[in-house]
């Protein structure tokens, strides 16, 4: 079972793959999904803190204090825990391997014909 | 703007699972802010509201499923717990549920018609893109064009006008309705014939090849459904021509524009002629550009319709002109019935709310007695919140119930209402997943909102009441309060929903008392139009209904016979500009409009118009020369020639005829029964050849039992001819006034309803409260109070409230009576004595609840009440 962990839904990969690189808070984590799929992909309210709570709720995030500064009550960070890290590089490879599928079987689809 | 959906958001996250709300939601509004400030409105406040919704679904997904996984004290324990309790009291678990089951079914029922006539999508791509191009019947093909070429707002404009044809083969000879639209009409709505080509430009060029496009039905009825009759010509007769080559085939599933339509034709005008500026009769209907919201079109077409006015006064009338605008074409389609579907929302609404407050009063009389059983679980640890999941659980399941009751009677219903609502598609209207949601939706508010505020109070009272177990014969003054707070709104709400059925039924009845102007006794009216194929001139028209007018007096029983180019309240509106002598002109050049109808000798007799002076129109009259002779109306002879109208001139039809009035007769009810007099002319059939006339023949006996002799009196001259609409004029009267009188129907069988549930509801709580207190009169009584007091004190607080209530829902009468009198057509605002009358109703009804049980309480027997407990 561990060889194929079960898939991460899309926006949970996302909040996952925003944080790789450091603690955000919620905004920060949009802002990022955002830029990084140049617009096409702009969570509301409820997906990003729907996503994040059950994150948490799997202990792959954890909420940490904000940087010194940072005395806005309302904003929350959060950072991956190693779990959180493991689950985005298992998710990772996870695709990988179905790209590769993907790839072997449609050449088509990769070459741009 | 934005502060408004803000607190609309912050409302909606009052929705959320708390466990949910509590951890995020302070973060999710803050979020929703920056949001907000970085989108367009309606879009940013659109995808918040679809954002929240599907959080909404989510979060109390994985809310119940942790509840239902919670083992033993979980949901699924609730569940069968409220369901051996709802079981074991049989009766009041039934009360409860055929209460809400007639409020939700009432519901249910209403909301499938306002779901299938006003808010389901036009079976069009993009159909919330189509608007219809106001003022309704303004355009010519001229300003059609023009409105194509000059309106930004709008990428498409098509026009579109009611036509009737004749259809002969395949089967008997019949009336078909049909549109005649401009060519690139499909094209604005985005659809295209299954088989065959739609309109091409030039199909609408003068002298083109007369083509037509089937609907589906018409062409598996009439033509065999086979793909060989493209091409071919078919006999579909109108405006003169016999015979149209097929070109296409419109799709099954294709809903037509105009309810009934079955076949389209083409405009056909000649640029040349003077039809092509002047003649007005094409509803457009339009669609937005890309990015442009209706509002923008509304206010281009407005400034646009003006224009054209300054351009010049004769092109649109100025009441015309300051109705220009868009209106989304899925309310103009919907009509006034629009106004009729959302006051019967109203009403069922109040039936609904009334319904859930008296359940809410029997679940807060139940919680009292099941003190002992509330006291002992929180004795034995269950805590206030486990209690009250518990008991809105019952509340919830009883909802539910309600609910599939309710469901049953709207499909058991639907027959019934689908037959009482004759403006409405059947095919419109299905018991669908969306009506499903709807009734689900609403049973599960109803639980909440009956069953929230006497679970609260049970859980509290049980919580606290743990030390005192076994006293149920206790007042809970909180409880006793709501409850009467209750009954006052029940009565209050069934007094405005009676008063509003008082209302819409006296108005009918005196709109049906109303005098048409003429008498409509037996008088039997039919459709016929002269075949194109044997009458093709207008002289050959004139003479073949010369021809049946004389064959149907010639049939035995018959008094008068004459044709009239539309029916008094008919429907369908047909106006010229008049010209009268002596008459001055207001600085913009504005002409008075007048009502205009084509009438062959005999009409008016055979209607029993009343003539005030001068003569009606004679067989004569029907081949004198210019200038024609006229009947007028007194409205019309009143206002130009207040000292004597007969001999007068004017000129009509756009100033191209000379008419003078030989008679007046008294006001016709043409327009409706309902509608303000105004100007009409009676004009001889010669001035204008319609080629399809209203056939009325006064009878002695039974109209519609001369219908096989003068349809054969029509065949008699021409066969093949269909003779449609057959109607009595007192059914066409009756029919004019239909709309109004099924709403009245309706809110009449809402009002009983009402009234029941409210009278149902003050005995409950009023005898309950009589139980309750029996050891207290009995105590009373023992120590020497008389029967009558003690009936006086329980009658006391029960009447009182009943009063408040009364008093609560005729202070809100008036806005009720402006509600309805504003949307409803023929609807008056108030009716004199009505209020007092409902209002009295209402008390007797609230105080008999009242009297049967305070009659029980004086008849208490002191000995056996105090050992009552």
């Amino acid at each position: 079972m561990a060889a194929d962990p079960s898939p991460v839904p899309p926006a949970e990969f996302r909040v996952l793959l925003a944080l790789l690189d450091g603690a955000k808070h919620g905004h920060g984590i949009k802002l990022d999904i955002r830029e990084r799929t140049a617009g096409r992909v702009d969570m509301g309210p409820g997906t990003l803190y729907g996503a994040i709570k059950r994150l948490v709720r799997r202990e792959w995030l954890v909420e940490v204090a904000g940087p010194a500064g940072d005395d806005d009550d309302r904003k929350r960070y959060y950072e991956l825990t190693a779990d959180g890290r493991k689950a985005a590089a298992d998710e990772s490879a996870r695709l990988e391997e179905l790209l590769a599928i993907a790839r072997a079987k449609t050449p088509p689809l990769t070459e741009g014909a | 703007m934005r502060r408004a959906v803000l607190a609309l958001y912050r409302a909606g996250l009052l929705l959320l699972p708390p466990t949910f709300r509590r951890a995020y939601g302070a973060a999710m509004l803050a979020q929703a802010r920056v949001d907000l400030a970085d989108a367009t409105l309606p879009r940013g406040a659109v995808r918040l509201a679809t954002d929240l919704l599907a959080s909404l679904g989510r979060e109390w997904t994985e809310a119940a499923r942790g509840l239902l996984d919670g083992g033993p004290s979980g949901l699924g324990q609730d569940v069968r717990f409220a369901t051996r309790t709802l079981r074991r009291q049989p009766v009041f678990t039934a009360t409860v549920v055929v209460t809400l089951g007639l409020g939700i079914g009432a519901n249910t029922a209403i909301f499938s018609v306002v779901d299938g006539v006003l808010l389901r999508a036009l079976p069009y791509p993009e159909a919330d893109r189509l608007v219809a191009v106001w003022p309704s019947k303004l355009f010519n093909r001229d300003l059609m064009d023009r409105a194509g070429r000059e309106l930004r707002t709008l990428t498409a404009v098509g026009g579109t006008s009611g036509r009737v044809f004749t259809v002969t083969e395949g089967g008997a000879p019949a009336e078909v309705f049909g549109l005649a639209v401009t060519p690139d009409f499909f094209d604005v709505l985005r659809v295209q014939p299954a088989l065959g080509r739609g309109f091409r430009a030039d199909d609408g060029a003068p002298g083109a090849e007369p083509v037509v496009i089937l609907s589906h039905r018409l062409w598996v009825e009439r033509y065999g459904g086979s793909a060989a009759v493209l091409g071919t010509t078919v006999d579909v007769q109108s405006e003169g021509v016999a015979r149209r080559t097929v070109v296409g085939v419109m799709p099954a599933d294709h809903r037509a524009i105009r309810a009934g339509a079955e076949l389209w034709t083409p405009v056909v005008t000649d640029p040349a002629s003077d039809d092509y500026t002047n003649r007005s009769f094409l509803d457009a209907v339009g669609r937005l550009a890309d990015g442009v919201d209706r509002a923008a079109a509304d206010a281009e077409v407005a400034a646009w319709t003006q224009a054209l006015r300054d351009e010049d006064p004769g092109m649109v009338a100025e009441s015309d002109a300051a109705r220009g605008g868009v209106l989304a074409l899925s309310d103009e389609l919907a009509g006034p019935l629009r106004f009729h579907l959302v006051a019967l929302a109203a009403a069922v609404a109040l039936v609904l709310l009334i319904a859930c407050a008296n359940v809410a009063n029997l679940l807060l009389a139940r919680t009292r007695t099941r003190r002992l059983e509330l006291g002992v679980r929180t004795a034995l640890g269950a805590g206030r919140g486990r209690l009250l999941r518990q008991l809105m659980t019952e509340s919830l399941l009883l909802a539910a119930a309600g609910g599939l009751a309710g469901l049953g009677l709207a499909l058991a219903t639907r027959g019934a209402l689908l037959g009482l609502l004759p403006g409405v598609r059947a095919e419109d209207v299905t018991l669908d997943g969306r009506v499903l949601v709807f009734s689900l939706a609403i049973s599960a508010a109803a639980g909440l909102l009956f069953g929230a505020g006497p679970s609260l109070r049970a859980a509290r009272a049980g919580a606290a009441g743990a030390g005192r177990v076994g006293r149920s014969g206790q007042r809970d003054r909180g409880a006793a309060h709501l409850q009467q707070v209750l009954v006052g709104a029940e009565v209050a709400m069934a007094l405005v929903t009676v008063f509003a059925a008082g209302l819409v039924v006296l108005s009918v009845r005196d709109l049906m008392r109303t005098d048409p102007g003429f008498d409509p006794g037996p008088v039997l009216t039919v459709r016929v139009t002269a075949p194109a194929s044997l009458f093709p001139e207008d002289d050959d028209v004139l003479r073949y209904f010369d021809e049946v007018t004389t064959a149907i007096r010639a049939v035995p029983g018959v008094d008068a016979a004459g044709g009239v180019g539309r029916l008094p309240m008919a429907g369908g509106r047909s106006e010229i500009t008049i010209y009268p002598e002596g008459f001055e002109p207001g600085p913009g050049g504005e002409l008075p409009d007048a009502t205009h109808r084509v009438v062959t000798a005999g009409y008016a007799e055979a209607m029993g118009f009343r003539l005030r002076e001068g003569r009606l129109l004679a067989e004569a009259d029907l081949q004198a020369d210019e200038p024609y002779p006229v009947v007028v109306n007194a409205t019309l002879a009143d206002r130009f020639w207040p000292d004597g109208a007969l001999g007068r001139a004017f000129l009509g039809r756009g100033g191209v005829r000379w008419l003078t009035v030989v008679g007046v007769v008294e006001d016709v009810a043409e327009e409706g029964l309902n509608a303000p007099p105004r100007p009409a002319v009676y004009i001889p059939h010669q001035d204008w050849a319609w080629r399809t006339l209203f056939l009325a023949v006064r009878t002695r006996g039974d109209a519609r039992a001369a219908l096989p002799a003068v349809r054969a009196a029509v065949w008699s001259v021409a066969p093949d001819v269909p003779v449609a609409r057959e109607a009595s004029m007192e059914e066409v009267v009756h029919r004019s006034v239909a709309d109004t009188r099924v709403t009245g129907t309706l809110f009449a069988l809402f009002g009983a309803l009402a009234l029941l549930l409210g009278a149902v509801g003050v005995y409950g709580v009023m005898a309950f409260a009589v139980v309750q207190r029996t050891r207290e009169f009995g105590v009373r009584l023992a120590l020497g109070a008389t029967r009558g007091d003690v009936a006086r004190d329980a009658f006391r607080t029960s009447g009182l409230t009943a009063l408040i209530g009364i008093a609560a829902g005729a202070a809100a009468t008036p806005a009720v009576g402006g509600a309805l009198s504003g949307s409803l057509e023929g609807v008056r605002d108030s009716a004199p004595g009505l209020l007092a009358v409902v209002a009295l109703v209402l008390l007797g009804v609230a105080l008999t609840a009242t009297w049967l049980p305070a009659r029980r309480a004086a008849r208490v027997d002191p000995v056996t009440s105090l050992r009552a407990e």
